[in-house]
């Protein structure tokens, strides 16, 4: 029960000792506890219940809710490598760039192997040892730059919003020479209709992994040196430094973990999408940070959870889903996504606030 | 508490949903689903009034939706919400030919008719026509204006956007090939630009720089057509270097009537938008249609007031 | 007293430029005792404990550690050695649980495979900074919070026992009490010779001569960069000890 608490991020479960000098908990403080906690996942459920009350046989059918779930799997994996970088105090804007340049170079490579020509259309006929190939070469370049980026947010001292802009117009920029602009459209049938759109015991694989990696990346952060780490360094890099904590490596390996989840995106955004989409994920960083700051993880650091981000990313999704399947005009989506972003900050305020009340 | 706060929640959700369930009740049989390329686009925004207006006429029920970006991540989650609807036909500018494939069909294997709508897909098995323009007439029309402007001599760039926008790349090509029919004509080739007429602008004042004498721009949209009039401001030769622009949006409408372009090639996208629609009824109506309609494209010269503003894409629907 | 000293600075010199910040400067504490350092503005006291507990390092002179000539490279080798610091702005991650901050850089893992992967043991380490705060007599009114929701001198309370924690030697002090009330100075001094009492020696800096007279055991005092006096608790007085940091007398004096 504990746990499950830490998880939303309320620690406090044990009785108080009444002492002199302590304050008590005032209402004020109750409230945003309880609103740090649960009020996004009430916000998430009352979004749902109002579309599927209007809507039941369309919002409701197992088709869009299954959609639905695809449609986050490939965010959710990019905001998971997010929360881990703004939980150390950082940022990472590079991530849709480097989604990009990971699959293009992954894409490439696997052409390269099977021997098809550059600009093949269609499928190709790789086996698994062709998409594993693949794989490798997404992971490798996604956590090289996250090593990158990390590198010189830890011993140049750039700051990581600079650093992250810097690399986002790098890998985009590369992605466009290596492919002259254009799109491979070749990749392994395989990788389409066993991962894009093949099922594990009903489930779309896209959504399977991304729930793996969702959970491991909850237990890493909340159950491990590592994760407690990454919160320490977030909440005071210094003093995370003087007890020992070997501060450059953790925000190195940090970014490259970032990173290698964009690579893996990468690929299941080709396998989604039977191609590379060198023009689009073009907000993807800007919708990772609000699907994590909606979920409750701070963006000044040290506070932060996975279940918060996986509830910050369906929101955005499932308001989008809503409004066109009610036929809202496009533009009211943007606003209501904008007020809610706004929302969510101001939360994060009054959390900070109430914090520094002692 | 906690109970108290949540009624004030619980009635805020219960009359939101009481609000959207009581819009009115959609007939299953004449829904129509219009997905346009981007949102906040002249051009789409015209093709969407073309469609409404010719809903209206034919009794349809038409939704209109769009992503925010022209990318296939962008639009894919529209189209699934779209197929969660059911409509009977679903009109689409695919904004990818690949990517889009598989929810189109998923779309049509749901029961919607498809309709693909200014631009197409790799796989066409599963869709019952396509609306287009033919680009690459389009861009024989503006090589041909190019020329007639030119005399017949000079240097001449293409400004458009990256490879593999097919419509862009069918204007460019043929452009190109119409040239070659004018041996007076140096061709510099195209410098590309994603929808930024501030990079387009630099690609033109970075072109004089190189070469002085050049004596026509052609953008393929008109975005790139902003940008090279902006740039060619900058220089000092309005006027001198012509500008012939494809698409005849607001901005470009009055450029061509103070002189800074000399002609445009202008589609009709309220016309594709109709020509979705009467599609739409006629599947419908399980009446045959054709594989494809072309919907027409038209030289605007410098001058013909009329015309520009009959062929002007108007976002408001007037 | 023990005759032994526990850590001293025999003739130490550091300069920044033409600046002599300490100026063979001399230093002494013994094993189980507080010691107050004070000294006017300049005297050098900051730089002495940046040396002595490894954040710097003398241009000259040496540093003894039960007798031995030791050299302290960074602030973890001192703190290997026994000797800590709990520094003015505590160095406590706000939004970590008092029992994480306690075992920050020194965590316990779960045994076998899973800690090998980094698992880390909460239980148990939230069982030792009980006991730790228990043999301290701190009191938490939450161990779970951040320590950001709890009061400055629960703070510092906090940051004294992670230091007490792990140097079992010396635990170097910079005016612990100078953020606080009335009633959270009292618990936090009481706190410190809590930490005397388990044997760990305590070098406090601080302006305050009441309370250096109230807590210390002993008083060594700095005057631009050298020791001028060493006063004995029973010897001390507020006049003796502005005197003494503030006199001309180039001699080192002994109260006793």
């Amino acid at each position: 029960m504990n746990r499950m608490k830490s998880f939303f991020g309320r620690a406090d479960a044990e009785p108080r000792l009444a002492l002199e000098d302590d304050p008590t908990q005032t209402p004020r403080e109750r409230l945003s506890r309880f609103i740090g906690g649960g009020w996004i996942l009430i916000l998430l459920l009352a979004l749902v219940a109002v579309f599927w009350i209007s809507r039941p046989a369309q919002f409701g059918s197992a088709y869009n809710l299954t959609m639905l779930a695809v449609n986050a799997a490939i965010l959710l994996v990019l905001s998971v490598g997010q929360t881990f970088v703004i939980v150390s105090a950082g940022i990472d804007l590079s991530l849709g760039a480097v989604l990009v340049f990971s699959s293009v170079v992954s894409a490439q490579a696997m052409l390269w192997i099977t021997g098809s020509p550059a600009g093949t259309f269609g499928t190709t006929p790789g086996g698994w040892d062709v998409v594993g190939v693949g794989l490798v070469v997404a992971l490798a370049s996604g956590a090289a730059w996250g090593a990158f980026n990390g590198l010189l947010v830890a011993l140049a001292r750039i700051p990581p919003l600079i650093v992250t802009l810097g690399s986002l117009g790098m890998a985009l920029g590369l992605a466009q020479i290596l492919t002259g602009g254009v799109d491979v459209r070749a990749v392994p049938d395989l990788l389409v209709t066993q991962i894009g759109t093949g099922t594990l015991f009903g489930i779309p694989m896209l959504v399977v992994i991304a729930c793996v990696v969702a959970i491991v990346a909850a237990v890493v952060l909340h159950l491990t040196r590592f994760g407690l780490h990454a919160f320490a360094v977030g909440s005071n890099a210094e003093a995370a430094r003087r007890s020992g904590v070997r501060l450059r490596l953790r925000v190195i390996t940090i970014y490259a973990l970032s990173g290698m989840l964009a690579g893996l995106a990468a690929t299941m955004s080709i396998a989604r999408f039977s191609t590379t989409t060198i023009n689009g994920h073009a907000m993807d960083n800007l919708s990772t940070i609000s699907a994590v700051v909606l979920g409750g993880t701070s963006l000044f650091g040290g506070i932060g959870s996975i279940i918060g981000t996986v509830i910050g990313v369906f929101i955005p999704i499932v308001l989008l889903n809503g409004f066109v399947i009610l036929g809202i005009p496009p533009f009211w989506q943007t606003v209501a996504m904008g007020a809610v972003l706004i929302l969510a900050v101001w939360i994060d305020q009054l959390k900070r606030r109430t914090r520094q009340g002692s | 508490m906690v109970r108290n706060k949540c009624r004030p929640i619980l009635a805020v959700m219960a009359a939101a949903a009481g609000l959207a369930t009581a819009m009115p009740g959609m007939a299953a049989d004449k829904t129509v689903a219009m997905v346009l390329g981007v949102k906040g686009s002249p051009f789409y925004q015209a093709l969407a009034c073309g469609a409404q207006a010719k809903a209206r006429e034919l009794g349809l029920d038409l939704t209109v939706s769009a992503p925010d970006q022209f990318a296939a991540d962008s639009q894919i989650p529209v189209v699934n919400a779209v197929a969660a609807t059911r409509p009977a036909v679903a009109a689409v500018v695919p904004t990818d030919m690949q990517a889009l494939v598989e929810p189109l069909r998923q779309l049509n294997g749901r029961g919607t008719h498809v309709i693909t709508v200014d631009q197409t897909v790799s796989d066409l098995s599963f869709v019952k026509t396509q609306i287009l323009t033919d680009n690459t007439a389009g861009g024989r029309m503006a090589a041909d204006a190019m020329n007639a402007l030119l005399a017949g001599k000079g240097k001449v760039l293409t400004i458009t956007q990256p490879p593999g926008s097919a419509a862009q790349d069918a204007r460019e090509a043929g452009f190109r090939n119409e040239l070659k029919k004018f041996p007076g004509i140096s061709y510099l080739g195209p410098q590309y630009q994603s929808d930024d007429p501030q990079k387009a602008a630099e690609i033109v004042t970075s072109t004089l720089s190189a070469h002085p004498d050049l004596a026509g721009v052609f953008s393929t949209n008109d975005q790139g057509a902003i940008g090279a009039i902006t740039g060619l401001r900058q220089a000092g030769v309005t006027g001198k270097v012509k500008v012939v622009a494809y698409d005849a949006a607001t901005a470009e409408v009055n450029a061509l009537k103070n002189g800074s372009i000399q002609a445009l090639i202008a589609q009709n996208p309220r016309q594709e938008g109709e020509a979705a629609m009467s599609a739409a009824a006629a599947l419908i109506a399980d009446k045959p249609v054709q594989k494809i309609t072309l919907t027409e494209i038209v030289t605007i010269k410098a001058g013909d007031t009329a015309a520009a503003d009959k062929y002007e894409y108007r976002a408001n629907c007037n | 007293m023990s005759s032994m000293p526990l850590l001293e600075a025999r003739n130490v010199r550091r300069r920044f430029g033409q600046v002599h910040a300490l100026d063979g400067v001399n230093f002494t504490v013994y094993p189980g005792e507080i010691c107050a350092l004070i000294g006017d503005n300049g005297a050098g006291k900051s730089t002495l404990v940046k040396i002595l507990s490894g954040a710097d390092r003398p241009d000259e002179g040496s540093i003894l550690l039960e007798g031995r000539e030791v050299s302290l490279a960074t602030p973890l080798a001192a703190q290997e050695l026994g000797i800590a610091t709990v520094y003015q702005d505590l160095a406590l991650a706000p939004d970590l649980a008092a029992s994480d901050n306690l075992f920050l850089g020194r965590e316990i893992m779960l045994p076998g495979v899973l800690g090998r992967l980094g698992f880390l043991n909460r239980r148990e380490m939230r069982r030792r900074a009980a006991q730790q705060f228990a043999r301290l007599s701190v009191r938490l009114r939450s161990p779970g919070v951040p320590v950001s929701a709890l009061s400055g001198g629960q703070r510092q309370s906090v940051a004294i026992a992670r230091a007490a924690m792990w140097a079992d030697k010396v635990i170097f002090m910079d005016e612990p009490t100078a953020a606080l009330g009335v009633m959270q100075t009292g618990r936090v001094l009481d706190l410190i010779r809590q930490v005397r009492d388990q044997g760990i020696a305590v070098v406090l800096i601080s302006h305050n001569m009441s309370q250096v007279i109230e807590i210390a055991d002993r008083v060594e005092v700095l005057r631009l960069g050298k020791r001028v006096a060493r006063i004995d608790r029973a010897a001390a007085s507020i006049e003796g000890l502005v005197a003494a940091m503030t006199s001309a007398s180039a001699q080192e004096e002994t109260l006793q």
